[in-house]
């Protein structure tokens, strides 16, 4: 290593040019080897020698007077001898000897001597002051000692130091010193050594140090790198110790660019050492900012970054070093340039080779600088330069370690990576943030990285809505073992969770999950988070909890009235937790909706009167809710329904009300936002505000409207749908049923029936155009159709003719292509063409063109072309053409193969409607072998007989078996309430004609667990009927006699369901045959076949009277129900005629006689 | 002999050798350091340091030597020497203390100057030229001047382009970024885009920190050219701009931290220049507007734009020592700087 670097130690070295010449009585040749001796390093000898000579000049001989003016040069090599010797105190008097000793001013001496140049080619004269200089350096190396030869610092030594340097100073400045001294442009390297001095005396004096490192920088005298670098070093340690004047580093090193930005060969051999320090600065600025000093913070900050600007490049020190070594050589021949840089090869390949070193390990010096700059940047708060930062070395720098405490590398390219994504995502560039996130690798990061890496993951699923992540990062989250439970991060993770599992319909587990939370107080011990936001973590889970029931509640087609309940709970909770809710309350209301909905669905009478409890709850607080307006159709369809079951006509004006409120408010929502609610509430009105009279408007509330306003309200319903609800949609899904209800309402009115015809006309092209465009049936579209001819034929009496023409205008306004719609119109044709034949059954002309129809739908529009929705349709209108009911199974069978292939097609192709089409399939399968068995039992029923288990082929029990599989499918599937439904019906009824006990009890209990959800719907009274054909079968008798008594007295004026019961309940009781004639006190007890005569006989009796001799009822009675009626009455007087009927009668009769 | 020599004196001494004296005439005394490989080491069998006055150097790794009054010869300096150090010029030497003293205006002048005088002497390899060149080139740079840094780098001369290092090339290339990117109506940004990343693909390992952060500047400055210039004095840049501010600022910060804290003129600048654009991205003045008295619990609730902006406003005043007027932008967003970092 180069040796400290002082115009002392380059005047030692020149003397080693001069020739050896050493005589022992000659003084310059003692001088000389004096000099050889200090240049061997062996300065004990030659101070021993100095001494001798010094001793010597103290004598009195003549020769002593002759050599005395040798004297000085050896007070001066003393001096120079006891530095080296680092004996300062001692050099400083030797010193100050040659500076002050009256003897050596004297101009003689200075004469004689001049003409022996013994020091460096001068005389002794320019010494005299130079000595000065050397009294402070000596006293001022003592003071900062040298810490590579642990020589400690004795700062007492700057007392004197200090007069001495500052001395000299003056001197200097007002030129009375000698040229060589003025040469040497010493004054910046003295302003250096003052400004450290007074840093480190024992009192620092930072304002006299801060004057002299301003003198110094004016003075723009380079100071010798290694004073440089070593002042420097000495200032930072104590910088370190007294915080205060931690800005001076910074200070020192902006001061004195010259000497502090020397290129990168130079700076190679410091600037590594000053790494440590700027460590030490930054961590006195985070230090700083937390006690919140920000002055403190700012000086170190400044500190740290200026020392962090001294640490090289290292791949460019070793180009650089390389170069110089090209030029140089590895050997330790120093070449010093005219600019003050001294170069040795050798020194130049050590450092070369330890940064070689630190490349080869990653562990650069540049790198570490970079980041702690970027981490400076990022505690401030700004967050881009941090960025800046770490974006330079994830790219520059992949393969950057750090050591572990164990010494061990430990790659930190994925830490950096993480960290440059966070900041890419809190500057808004989340595409850099996602790229860098999937190069990652978590097992680098450790926990705490992890964890973090996990949470940036979560939100960032959570906004690309990939769910399935969110719940896995979510969970890891969660089972971090350094996460927090006290963190808003832990409670966000659970959050998360449960929306994820909504997301994924994975309700069970999103319920469980919110109980859990509830159960383990999450909310409340995320302590960290902010209060506010604790509690509309609450309020949200209780929210989730809420939907999640009710999702739950609702799957699986039925009602889950366990859930429902909670539901209801889950509001009943929020409403005990949070008392005092606003009107902007984020969930109560939706809460309140969902709890109402759920009462709907169950459809339970006795839910009404909470449901309404709900609906005057949600009114009394949140009136400014989206929500209101439905709210006010919920409550105006419990009292539609209320006025129509309890025939309690008071209700249905409230309800209208409430409709009439519900579309004021919709329609008042901004954007058209409440269209869709407004125009469902006018369906509500055009279906049921027909009828009621409600109050005047305006008036006192009691007196009623006019017919008149009657009808002008109940036809503004319709203008108000049409002109603020309608216009301008592309669909409205009420618009076709609006449309009929128009039409039937207007058909009095000439010019507004016309109006209404134009009208469906555009709106069944609208809706057909945009069901074809959506690829969607809707049957609705189908529905309308039927009623634009029906309705038209009759106001204008149309006959074929018009109706075909008003077929052909439909077709030409469909969408081409659409043959769904034109399916739709093709059955029209061939509905309106069996209407002509039936009134002219011999028309030629007339079955050729309904054939040709029927070979246009089975030719024109095959199954594999239809969409399942339109297969469907056409399969099922072909199954209604079989004649079930007196057809035989050829001619059942020779229909059901042409609707198959339309249901097969579609249950093959899956997809929409598969189990519709399924569950028509099964029907289509097993309807000739039911129809015959059916047919088999009418025929035992009209003779009175048992109904007789069918005989069934191996091929109808297949058919029979086969349905069934089809039909548990359509079940198993539930994919629609009555869909479901259908197909237990369906299985019902195949089961009922495969008989025996185990397929009969499994009828029975099918049929119990259908009743127990529906007990009044058409369905339900087949399936009571089919239950008793089963207990009939099992022998059960009694049961069966008790649902059909149960059947006829509940629909009694429904005779194609009281008639055909009433014959089971005749022929059941008239088979049973048991009981005897009795008779006590008056009171008679009679025998089952006189109940089955008389009961028949009553109500044959009833209808009658009641039904069929009254004109108006009489229109309304179908063929069907005729006949049923008919067989009723056959078998009354079949009964009646009996003896044993005829005997009873009589005998009550007798017996009755005797009381009156 | 003259004292102020004394350091040049001791290392001729120690080698046994004086140096020639300073002509008198105004010519730069061009001079070698030199160890001769093994042929001649018979005659120098010490592998002493010996020096030599150069009479000129126009073809790369070769110069002229006097051998007496009439007679010249070439030597190659691969071939024939194992050290072969050309002392720095006084005249460059002064030239590179003024640089090194970051006076830049009268160095920039001085290097131009002494560069010119050393053009005959252009051939040797990290030789004075080379030096004086470099020098030039960066003191424009640390300027700002960077048409006047091209205006360098397209002085130099073709016949030494294979003197040049990787780092000079990418030195060059930077330039011509930094200059293309600033000039009068800007410049597409994907241009420099592709121009860093030529540089990186071919010269990756030879491109230094300084040399980096030009290149980001420049890719700043481009995205900056295409905001119109109306929306960032006036601290509105419509929200169409956003993307490309953003980009700018992001690149303006490379340029800012590249060099860890040294040479810090230009990356001053950048920050400056982010800082700017960061206080005129959209909706930052809004949130000026309605921010009130600084609070840590409002600082931390602004947007990351607005932060920023404020950050590092405070970071050019207080640590980057930029002297800014009390009623000037920067000074103001500094003033809105709050500590979140302080524990209560």
């Amino acid at each position: 290593m180069i040796r400290y670097s002082t115009a002392l130690s380059v005047i030692a070295l020149a003397a080693v040019s001069a020739p050896y010449v050493c005589q022992a009585q000659d003084p310059a040749g003692k001088f000389k080897r004096i000099t050889a001796l200090q240049q061997n390093g062996k300065i004990d000898e030659a101070l021993k020698m100095c001494d001798e000579m010094l001793k010597y000049f103290q004598g009195k001989s003549r020769t002593v007077q002759q050599y005395g003016f040798y004297e000085p040069f050896f007070v001066w090599k003393k001096g120079e001898l006891l530095m080296a010797a680092k004996r300062y105190d001692e050099a400083y008097e030797a010193f100050r000897t040659l500076n002050t000793s009256e003897k050596f001013q004297a101009k003689a001496m200075r004469e004689r001597a001049k003409r022996k140049k013994l020091l460096n080619g001068e005389g002794y004269d320019p010494y005299l002051t130079a000595s000065g200089y050397y009294m402070g350096l000596c006293l001022y190396q003592k003071g900062v000692g040298d810490p590579k030869k642990k020589i400690a610092p004795d700062p007492s030594a700057f007392d004197k130091a200090i007069p001495a340097l500052e001395d000299y100073l003056k001197l200097y400045q007002s030129g009375k010193v000698s040229k060589m001294e003025k040469a040497l442009k010493v004054d910046g390297q003295i302003c250096f050594m003052l400004m450290q001095a007074y840093i480190l005396q024992p009192t620092p004096d930072f304002k006299k140090a801060g004057s002299y490192l301003e003198q110094g920088r004016k003075s723009k005298s380079a100071i010798p790198d290694e004073m440089a670098m070593a002042g420097l070093s000495t200032v930072i340690n104590v910088a370190m110790k007294n915080p205060e004047a931690i800005s001076w580093v910074r200070d020192i090193i902006v001061s004195n660019p010259q000497s502090y930005c020397l290129g990168p060969v130079r700076m190679a051999r410091h600037g590594s050492s000053f790494f440590g320090p700027a460590q030490s600065c930054e961590k006195m600025f985070k230090a700083a900012l937390q006690e919140g000093n920000l002055k403190k913070a700012n000086d170190s900050a400044r500190s740290a970054i200026a020392l962090m600007g001294m640490v090289p490049n290292m791949e460019e020190s070793v180009t650089a070093l390389g170069k110089m070594i090209e030029q140089i050589g590895k050997t330790k021949l120093v070449v010093t340039d005219l600019d003050g840089a001294r170069y040795n090869g050798a020194d130049c390949a050590v450092v070369k080779g330890n940064y070689e070193k630190m490349i080869a390990d990653n562990m650069p010096l540049d790198a570490f600088a970079l980041q702690l700059n970027s981490s400076i940047a990022l505690d401030y708060g700004c967050h881009r330069m941090a960025k800046a930062g770490y974006k330079i070395l994830v790219e520059r720098y992949p393969n950057l370690s750090s050591k572990d405490k164990e010494g061990k590398p430990q790659p930190l390219s994925d830490k950096l990576k993480q960290g440059y994504a966070q900041l890419s995502r809190t500057t808004g560039d989340e595409a850099t943030a996602l790229v860098v996130e999937a190069s990652l690798n978590p097992d680098n990061l450790g926990d705490e990285g992890a964890l973090s890496l996990e949470i940036n993951r979560m939100v960032q699923a959570q906004k690309d809505k990939r769910w399935e992540d969110v719940e896995k990062f979510a969970s890891n989250i969660i089972a971090s073992p350094v996460i927090k439970k006290t963190s808003p991060n832990y409670l966000q993770a659970h959050l998360s969770r449960i929306a994820a599992l909504k997301e994924l319909k994975r309700e069970e587990e999103a319920v469980a999950a919110i109980q859990k939370m509830l159960d383990d107080k999450v909310v409340d011990n995320a302590t960290e988070a902010s209060e506010e936001n604790r509690i509309s973590a609450d309020r949200m889970l209780r929210f989730h909890q809420c939907i999640g029931y009710y999702t739950l509640m609702r799957k699986g087609g039925a009602i889950n009235s366990e859930y429902l309940d909670k539901v209801q709970q889950t509001v009943v909770d929020y409403e005990n937790k949070y008392p005092n809710v606003k009107e902007d309350d984020e969930y109560l209301p939706s809460m309140y909706f969902y709890a109402l909905q759920s009462l709907m669905l169950r459809s339970d009478k006795a839910d009404f009167e909470p449901a309404l409890v709900l609906c005057d709850k949600f009114e009394a607080k949140f009136t400014k809710h989206d929500y209101y307006a439905s709210i006010l159709i919920v409550r105006a369809n419990i009292n539609i329904y209320l006025a129509n079951t309890q025939k309690n006509k008071a209700k249905m004006v409230p309800a209208v009300k409430d409709l009439e409120k519900a579309c004021k408010i919709a329609l008042d929502r901004p954007n058209g936002a409440g269209k869709s609610t407004a125009g469902e509430a006018l369906n509500k009105l055009a279906i049921n505000g027909r009828v009621v009279q409600m109050p005047k408007a305006g008036g006192d509330g009691k007196t009623p409207e006019t017919s008149e306003e009657q009808q002008a309200r109940y036809r503004g319903y319709f203008t108000t749908f049409w002109e603020k609800v309608d216009a301008g949609s592309e669909t409205n899904r009420f618009a076709l049923q609006m449309c009929r209800m128009e039409l039937s309402a207007v058909k009095g009115d000439a010019a507004a029936f016309d109006a209404a015809v134009a009208r469906t006309r555009s709106i069944i092209e609208r809706e057909s155009k945009y069901a074809y465009s959506q690829k969607k049936i809707n049957p609705e579209v189908a529905k309308t159709i039927a009623s634009y001819i029906s309705i038209q034929a009759e106001v204008k009496q149309w006959k074929l003719a018009e109706i075909e023409a008003c077929i052909k205008e439909l077709e030409g306004v469909l969408a081409k292509g659409d043959k769904t719609t034109g399916a739709s119109l093709a059955l029209e044709r061939l509905n309106a063409l069996n209407e002509a034949i039936a009134g002219s059954p011999d028309d030629a002309s007339l079955i050729a063109k309904r054939d040709a129809v029927l070979t246009d739908l089975s030719t024109n529009y095959k199954p594999d072309e239809l969409t399942n929705d339109v297969c469907f349709t056409i399969a099922e209108h072909l199954m209604k053409l079989a004649d079930v009911e007196s057809g035989d199974a050829a001619s059942i069978n020779a229909t059901v193969k042409e609707a198959k292939p339309y249901y097969t097609a579609a249950v093959k192709r899956g997809g929409e409607l598969v189990d519709d089409n399924r569950c028509g399939l099964a029907d289509a399968t097993c309807i000739a072998v039911v129809a015959a068995a059916e047919k088999v039992w009418r025929a035992n029923v009209e003779r009175g007989e048992a109904k007789a288990k069918a005989s069934l082929s191996d091929a109808d029990r297949k058919q029979l078996q086969d349905a069934i599989v089809m039909y548990d499918e359509v079940i198993k599937a539930n994919v629609d309430f009555e869909l479901t439904n259908r197909a237990r019906y369906g299985k019902a009824r195949a089961l009922l004609v495969l008989g025996e006990t185990k397929n009969l009890n499994e009828v029975v209990a099918l049929t119990k667990a259908y009743l127990e959800m529906d007990s009044d719907s058409d369905i339900a009274v087949r399936m009571f009927c089919i239950q008793a054909d089963a207990y009939e079968q099992l022998g059960k008798v009694d049961e069966a006699i008790k649902i059909h008594r149960n059947l006829m007295q509940d629909y009694l004026g429904s005779i194609y369901i009281s008639a055909p019961s009433c014959a089971e309940m005749m022929r059941l009781l008239w088979n049973r045959n048991a009981g005897q004639y009795s008779e006590v006190n008056g009171k008679v007890t009679h025998t089952d076949r006189w109940t089955a005569w008389s009961s028949g006989n009553n109500y044959v009796t009833m209808i009658q009277k009641d039904i069929m001799d009254n004109e108006e009822s009489k229109k309304l009675i179908s063929a069907a129900e005729h006949k049923a009626f008919a067989v009723v009455r056959q078998l009354v007087s079949k009964y009646g005629e009996a003896a044993e009927v005829i005997n009873e009668t009589r005998r009550e009769q007798d017996d009755m006689r005797k009381y009156q | 002999m003259k004292f102020n020599h004394i350091v040049t004196l001791g290392l001729a001494a120690f080698v046994g050798f004086s140096l020639p004296a300073d002509a008198q005439d105004k010519k730069i005394d061009v001079k070698a350091y030199y160890v001769k490989k093994a042929k001649e080491e018979g005659k120098n069998k010490s592998g002493k340091l010996s020096a030599v006055s150069i009479v000129s150097s126009t073809k790369p790794g070769t110069f002229v030597v006097k051998l007496n009054e009439d007679e010249t010869k070439e030597v190659k300096i691969k071939d024939d020497y194992s050290t072969f150090y050309v002392i720095t010029p006084k005249e460059l030497v002064e030239a590179l203390r003024l640089y090194a003293a970051e006076d830049f205006a009268p160095a920039g002048k001085a290097l131009h100057k002494v560069r010119k005088q050393l053009e005959n002497w252009r051939g040797l390899p990290e030789g004075p030229y080379m030096r004086a060149y470099r020098a030039e080139v960066e003191c424009a740079v640390r300027q700002l001047d960077f048409a006047g840094a091209l205006a360098v780098v397209n002085e130099f001369p073709k016949d030494i382009e294979k003197l040049l290092t990787p780092q000079d090339k990418v030195m060059q290339s930077a330039v011509k970024l930094l200059a293309g990117a600033t000039r009068e109506g800007g410049v597409d940004p994907t241009k420099i885009e592709d121009g860093i990343k030529t540089v990186m693909d071919k010269l990756g390992s030879a491109v230094t920190p300084a040399h980096y952060g030009w290149m980001y500047f420049a890719l700043g400055a481009a995205y900056q050219s295409t905001i119109p210039a109306d929306q960032i004095s006036s601290h509105n840049i419509a929200a169409e701009h956003k993307v490309n501010a953003s980009k700018a600022i992001d690149a303006f910060c490379v340029a800012g931290i590249s060099t860890h804290g040294a040479q810090m003129q230009l990356p001053i600048e950048a920050m400056k220049r982010a800082q700017l654009l960061l206080w005129s991205m959209p909706g930052v003045q809004a949130e000026v507007k309605a921010y009130g008295h600084p609070t840590p619990a409002k600082f931390k609730k602004q947007s990351q734009d607005f932060q920023d902006a404020v950050t590092l406003a405070y970071m050019l005043i207080n640590v980057y020592g930029v002297e800014a007027p009390a009623d000037s932008p920067l000074a103001k967003a500094a003033e809105l700087y709050v500590n979140t970092k302080a524990k209560k």
